[in-house]
């Protein structure tokens, strides 16, 4: 049934879009609706490391913000090899694998960042017995 | 094979690193450390015989038997840039004030003369490593030894090879280095540490001229690539005798680099005290190679020397008296080394002279002779010392010849050849080097010179039959003397050492008969032009003094020549009877005659009082030179010190009641203002993270909103709009 | 750049799954409950990153982030105790909540505010919107199903412009791990080590 539907609306969406051209091309998602998504993906992210007490999620919420800014990265790196050509004709050479190398250097940062991150939690909830951020306050004068 | 001449030091390296590092961590037996000492030896021998095929039957002739660079083949491993250090300014010469740039490539220069030293270094280093597997037999520092050797390799090539002053400089150090370590081999030996500390303390002497003169030339030319220098060099005039400008200047630097390094006077101390160290390293560091290293430097920057005849007076004149200081002492040295250790002193002392005397040719042939025949002698001594136990007073020897024939028939040659027996290698090259110098055109007084000359070859003559005689002849001293020394009654009986050991002088016996055969002078050769030696280096000499003794000479024979020639010879056989009748048929006469002669014989055997004038009237000088320097800071500076330390103490009081009552009013002020302040700022630092990281979050919008702030009404009005 | 038909469509959707699941990662009660979030929404950006032709990436970041991170994540939550917030025995949030989501509200529409005159320009005017299907280049436009040589010229950018990066943040790994395992052992272990 649920496969149905699927293939039902697999079949029809085209059509729909076909007769729905000149409006829907207004909604065709371009570079600028990657970038919003990617921020409001870096807004969610920083609310989580502002409001919530638990360390582990703050993290996750760090990872939230750092996959916004990959996302971001790849987004731009698809635009410019489109684009390329264009660039060129203004005298604009560009690189458009910057960004996927740019992000995989992200990954293992934010990979490296984890482990060390988590071990530090580790430690700290063995001698605190406590994961949350505003029992911790050994910077406070 | 040219491609190949960057592995050439390499692989020296390679040996050296693998047996330091690893033969003590592997347990490396002593045959698998030879093979790999040796073996990277040879391989380097064959990849120089391989260059020096291409270089004579190719390269030479297609490029105008110009060097090759190793830089013309491009980056690494060929050559590299080492020293990066930008531009400067040239501060001396023509072009003082003009920019040069100081970035020092890591590249080999092959030429008709590194290929020579070349040849020598790898040739007799190759068969000293041979010899050493059979001296230092159950050492247990054998894979340091080695080591060791390889490392000096490597330096020593890079001295000969490096196509700049820096490189040079590198391997110029290194040997040094090298020669430290291998002199003080003998880490529990006391005489063999200060014998090092002596050789490393007396080169730093010699090293800092060279230094000096490194930083003068490339002050004045603003280059130090040889190539570029000998072209460049050609702009200066030709300093006259008594003159002393910038190029002697330069030439006085490099002069002294090389009287360290090649052990002449007054810094040739260091030389005999060397002997401390295994045989093996006498001689490939402080016979064939490393010693003679002064004399390639000098013939290689003969480009400087040649535009100051006042300095190729000065080198002429300390070669000739080192050679006769030198020859004096080895007459009555009783130590077999040490006999040839002057021997080497005086031999290195005509090999300046020939350089000071315009025959660079002759000194570079007399280096190869000698790295021969001067190798042989020293690994003939090592085999005795070897079959003696290590005995190395030749007092108690006397009768080896009939216990060590291979070794007997070996050294030998290398004493007839050192002698200057006609048809042997030393006969060519020292004949050539006198006859230069009775002839040159230089300065005047070349047969003065010659004279000197002439009588210290029979001197040479003399003390090496001495030494052969003492050894190998006579009666057999070593049973009487030996067992009222050391308590034990063991008798000492001498044995012929094995062939690994004896093979090496074999070679090196063949080598010393032919080594002179590719530079016989044209007065011998019956009119045909077989001098190859000399036309082979032709193109590296500078060609300064038109009317020098090189070129005006070479091209017909003087009847003179011949003359000189058989006087030559007759005064080596001179002194061959001589030592024979003294020291084989009538041995009584030696003591007689030192009698006699007493005043002359002390002054011989204590070396010309030279070491004790540096060791004890030195360093005794040096004493009282701090006595009076201590009293003068007793009596002046002490007072001083006392009188500023009152005046500082009655300041001390003055400025301490300033201190108390307005200082630390201020201080205390500012602390009490700062606490009263941060009862404010206080409660801003609570400790607590995430209220850093919301101001943090603030700014970050601060930033934005300065950014946009000029679109904002622009967006708004597109809501509107559309 | 611009999608088309199915692909707008799939955009949307995954964008709007991506926000959903971070905003559950932020306001799930239990840990558990936010990683998992966590790994919808991470696996959803690698959807995205497919969208946008970067299969490579998008393989890394399910391999290191799913795949690792992740495991790292589930681990940890499990070595610490979270009962107490899972039961409300405990504040969710910090006093702080508040000034937060407002100053993140004001980050969002401030970021909207700087994109927004830009919109028009990324979008191509609609006569070139028609020729945008046969645009050059091997990856430019291909249909879904095509796998471009996306990977093969990361890779290659990989090791030859960025080798050093490459070989430093190997060694960053490396420090990192022994970081963690220093910080991590308890003190029992450090005994049995030392």
């Amino acid at each position: 049934m649920f496969s149905l539907a699927i293939s039902a609306l697999a079949y029809l969406t085209p059509l729909l879009l076909q007769a729905q051209q000149p409006f829907l091309k207004r909604f065709e998602p371009t570079l600028i609706n990657f970038l919003m998504l990617s921020f409001l993906l870096f807004v969610v992210g920083v609310a989580g490391v502002l409001s919530r007490r638990n360390i582990i999620v703050i993290f996750m919420s760090i990872e939230l913000i750092l996959n916004a800014v990959n996302l971001n990265l790849i987004a731009f790196s698809r635009y410019l090899e489109i684009n390329k050509d264009a660039l060129a004709a203004k005298g604009l050479a560009v690189n458009s694998l910057s960004g996927p190398v740019f992000t995989i250097f992200i990954i293992v940062v934010a990979a490296a960042e984890a482990a060390v991150g988590l071990g530090i939690v580790i430690a700290m909830f063995r001698n605190k017995e406590t994961v949350a951020i505003d029992e911790i306050d050994l910077l406070k004068w | 094979m040219l491609k190949l001449v960057w592995l050439i030091p390499v692989l020296p390296l390679l040996g050296f690193l693998i047996n330091f590092l690893l033969g003590r961590k592997l347990r490396l037996s002593e045959r698998a450390v030879s093979l790999i000492g040796c073996g990277v030896i040879l391989a380097s021998l064959l990849l120089t015989l391989g260059a020096f095929y291409e270089y004579a039957t190719d390269y030479a002739r297609k490029h105008d038997d110009k060097p090759y660079i190793t830089s013309e083949d491009g980056g690494f491993p060929h050559s590299f840039t080492w020293l990066p250090g930008g531009a400067a300014h040239k501060t001396h010469g023509n072009e003082a004030g003009g920019l040069a740039s100081f970035n020092i490539e890591w590249s080999y220069q092959i030429d008709q003369l590194t290929l020579v030293m070349m040849f020598i270094v790898t040739f007799v280093g190759f068969w000293i490593h041979v010899f050493a597997v059979g001296y230092m037999r159950g050492d247990p520092g054998f894979y340091r030894f080695f080591s060791y050797l390889n490392l000096f390799m490597f330096m020593m090539l890079l001295l000969v090879m490096g196509s700049n002053f820096m490189i040079m400089f590198v391997g110029w150090e290194g040997v040094g280095l090298c020669s430290y370590l291998l002199i003080g081999y003998y880490i529990n030996k006391r005489e063999a540490g200060d014998a090092a500390k002596k050789a490393f303390v007396v080169n730093r002497i010699g090293d800092f001229g060279f230094a000096l003169a490194i930083m003068g030339v490339f002050a004045t030319f603003g280059t130090l690539q040889f190539k570029d220098l000998a072209s460049l060099s050609a702009a200066y005039p030709v300093e006259h005798l008594w003159q002393f400008g910038l190029m002697s200047w330069l030439a006085l630097g490099l002069f002294v680099g090389a009287t360290g390094k090649s052990a002449q006077i007054p810094l040739y101390i260091w030389l005999p005290d060397a002997m401390a160290g295994p045989t093996p390293v006498s001689a490939l560091i402080h016979a064939a190679t490393m010693v003679t290293a002064g004399v390639f430097m000098v013939v290689r920057t003969n480009f400087i020397f040649q535009r100051s005849v006042t300095m190729m007076m000065i080198v002429a004149l300390i070669g000739l008296l080192t050679a006769f200081v030198a020859a004096t002492i080895g007459i009555t040295q009783t130590d077999i080394k040490k006999v040839l250790a002057y021997s080497t002193v005086s031999q290195l002392g005509f090999m300046f002279l020939a350089a000071g005397v315009g025959a660079f040719v002759a000194a570079i042939f007399h280096v190869f002779t000698h790295a021969f025949f001067k190798a042989l002698l020293f690994l003939g001594s090592g085999s005795v010392i070897h079959g003696m136990h290590h005995e190395q007073e030749m007092p108690k020897m006397g009768g080896l010849a009939k216990y060590m024939p291979k070794t007997y028939r070996a050294m030998w040659i290398g004493w007839l050849a050192i002698c200057g027996i006609p048809f042997f290698a030393g006969f060519f090259s020292k004949d050539e080097i006198l006859w230069k110098t009775f002839s040159t055109g230089v300065f005047g007084g070349g047969k003065l010179l010659w004279f000197i000359g002439f009588i210290t070859a029979g001197i040479t003559a003399f003390y090496m039959t001495r030494l052969m005689s003492m050894t190998f002849k006579g009666e057999e001293r070593f049973r009487k003397t030996h067992h009222d020394e050391h308590g034990h009654h063991a008798p000492v009986e001498p044995h012929e050492s094995p062939t690994i050991m004896t093979l090496p002088l074999q070679v090196l016996a063949v080598g010393s008969i032919l080594a002179g055969l590719i530079g016989i002078p044209l007065a011998l050769s019956f009119g045909k032009d077989i001098n190859f030696f000399e036309h082979w280096l032709d193109p590296v000499i500078v060609n300064v003094h038109e009317a020098g003794a090189g070129h005006a000479a070479a091209h017909h024979v003087e009847p003179i020549e011949y003359a000189l020639m058989i006087l030559s010879v007759g005064i080596a056989v001179l002194g061959i009877y001589l030592g024979k009748l003294f020291y084989e048929r009538r041995t009584d006469l030696a003591d007689i005659w030192a009698a006699k002669l007493r005043p002359l014989y002390t002054l011989s055997f204590n070396k010309w009082y030279l070491d004790h004038l540096l060791d004890e009237k030195g360093v005794e000088a040096g004493k009282a030179v701090n006595n009076a320097m201590w009293r003068v800071d007793a009596a002046v500076v002490d007072g001083g010190v006392n009188g500023a330390g009152w005046l500082t103490r009655f300041w001390a009081k003055l400025s301490g009641l300033w201190d108390k009552w307005v200082i630390d009013l201020a201080v205390n002020a500012t602390g009490w203002i700062a606490r009263a302040g941060s009862i404010v700022l206080r409660t801003f630092q609570t400790g607590f993270w995430q209220n850093y990281v919301l101001v943090f979050a603030l700014g970050l919008f601060v930033i934005l909103l300065i950014y946009i702030f000029p679109s904002i009404p622009a967006t708004i009005r597109s809501f509107r709009g559309n | 750049m611009q999608l088309h038909g199915l692909e707008a469509l799939l955009f949307y959707v995954l964008a709007i799954m991506t926000l959903f699941m971070a905003v559950f990662v932020v306001t799930a009660r239990v840990t558990i409950h936010s990683a998992l979030f966590l790994i919808g929404t991470l696996v959803n950006v690698a959807l995205l990153f497919i969208l946008l032709r970067a299969e490579f990436v998008a393989g890394v970041q399910i391999l290191v982030y799913v795949g690792g991170v992740m495991v790292l994540f589930l681990f940890v939550i499990m070595l610490v105790q979270t009962r107490a917030e899972e039961e409300a025995r405990v504040a969710l949030y910090t006093g702080q909540t508040w000034p937060a989501v407002v100053i993140a509200l004001l980050l969002a529409v401030s970021f909207y505010f700087a994109m927004n005159p830009a919109q028009a320009a990324f979008r191509p005017p609609d006569s070139a919107s028609a020729v945008t299907a046969v645009e050059s280049g091997e990856r430019s436009n291909a249909g879904a199903g095509y796998i471009s040589k996306d990977t093969q010229e990361v890779g290659e950018q990989l090791y030859r412009q960025a080798a050093l990066p490459f070989e430093v943040a190997s060694l960053l790994l490396l420090v990192a791990m022994v970081g963690a395992v220093l910080l991590a052992r308890g003190t029992k272990q450090q005994k049995y080590y030392e």
